[in-house]
């Protein structure tokens, strides 16, 4: 019997979850584009990118129940754990030496470059953000695509922390109303 | 540490705000918090539908086939068995639970990913296999750099083996698959092999020279 796409996924996300063989190359196949493009944007560097795709997700396949269908669909889960590695390297200290070294040994056949994203689910999302509130649109932004941290973020608006953890909180919640994701599939 | 509630953590952890300290803080919350767990998993829809807006990336070949690598690699070095003894020890396991078919099944399934996802994210050369009068037809195709070779036949064969031979060092990569058709063998730690030879019980079946 043939298998649907919605099926495919559900499957392969038990697989993940249990750490099976061939899982992560699968979730890889699907997902490995928009991984490394959360990666790169936010590290502007293939091989730090690279790096980082690959440690966030050997880590969750390899690592007992860091998955679980409650976390939501296994893509959002991936691209929230690529997000958070990214933040970290951003982070590191040795990162500029490790960079550099890893410069060293990049293969001439990578294949590269920016491509125009998913139009129709950009434009939703631009505009929903047009919507949101100037003060949570303006958070949201300098997090999101200036890739700060709460606290950068306070200290750059010059707000209280707390001031700033709300308007973010509901920036996104407000987003996820005005996008109906919550029924998106995986 | 289990706090009681996460106020909002659970959208500033999706898109990355949560210092490093925070975010193990929130991490260990979440493992024993179904209603965290729900509130990050619909904060974790935007941030999806964030990261689909940003310019996309072409992710580098070499990435695909690391995590290939790692994926087929996972319980081998541990035990010493192949990637193939280990996909085929889990069909084992499963056997028992959903049934022979069903296992072996899984088995082709977890091989035929390992391949392909490798070779999708590969620049490869094929070279076609020279056969003995009897032999069958077969094809090489081998990453650029001598990564990996993935082997096919274009029958079913039993007890043919590839060995791959670099300058005078032969190493024996087991044995190829019957599935369907065909028959294959994958070898993802190939080492950038010159020469494939094919054997059969009885001798040689085929053979190729690999150039880079």
């Amino acid at each position: 019997m043939e298998q649907t796409d919605g099926e495919l996924v559900d499957g392969l996300a038990r697989d993940f979850a249990a750490g099976r063989q061939g899982a992560l190359a699968e979730a890889y196949s699907r997902f490995g584009r928009l991984l490394y493009t959360v990666a790169r944007n936010a590290l502007h560097d293939e091989a730090a990118a690279e790096d980082c795709v690959h440690d966030a997700l050997l880590r969750v396949w390899r690592t007992p129940g860091a998955y679980r269908p409650e976390r939501g669909n296994l893509r959002a889960f991936l691209v929230t754990c690529v997000r958070n590695e990214a933040m970290t390297m951003l982070r590191s200290a040795q990162r500029r030496a490790v960079r550099e070294e890893r410069f060293e040994r990049l293969e001439p056949d990578t294949q590269e470059g920016i491509e125009v994203p998913d139009h129709v689910e950009a434009r939703r999302l631009r505009d929903a953000m047009q919507r949101l509130p100037h003060q949570e649109r303006a958070a949201l932004e300098l997090a999101y695509f200036g890739n700060r941290t709460q606290r950068e973020v306070a200290s750059e608006l010059g707000v209280p922390l707390g001031t700033v953890k709300s308007r973010l909180s509901a920036a996104i919640r407000r987003l996820g109303a005005e996008l109906r994701v919550e029924g998106t599939p995986a | 540490m289990n706090r009681s509630h996460v106020g909002d953590d659970a959208e500033l952890y999706v898109i990355g705000a949560l210092e490093p300290a925070e975010r193990a803080e929130f991490e260990a919350h979440l493992k024993g918090c179904t209603d965290c767990a729900k509130r990050v998993a619909d904060a974790s829809q935007v941030a999806t539908a964030l990261a689909m807006s940003l310019p996309a990336y072409e992710p580098p070949h070499r990435l695909g086939r690391r995590l290939a690598q790692a994926d087929g690699a996972q319980v081998a070095p541990r035990r010493r068995f192949s990637l193939w003894a280990v996909v085929a020890a889990t069909a084992v396991a499963f056997a028992g639970v959903l049934g022979w078919q069903d296992a072996a099944l899984y088995q082709e399934r977890a091989r035929t990913t390992v391949a392909l996802a490798t070779i999708v994210h590969s620049h490869f050369r094929h070279v076609t296999m020279t056969s003995s009068s009897v032999g069958p037809a077969a094809k090489v195709l081998y990453a650029r750099d001598g990564a990996w070779v993935y082997i096919v036949v274009d029958r079913p064969v039993a007890g043919v083996r590839a060995v791959l031979w670099r300058g005078a060092t032969a190493r024996d990569a087991g044995a190829l698959q019957p599935s369907g058709g065909v028959s294959t063998l994958f070898v993802s730690d190939a080492n950038r092999p010159e020469r494939i030879v094919l054997h059969e019980p009885l001798g040689v079946t085929a053979s190729a020279t690999l150039t880079y």
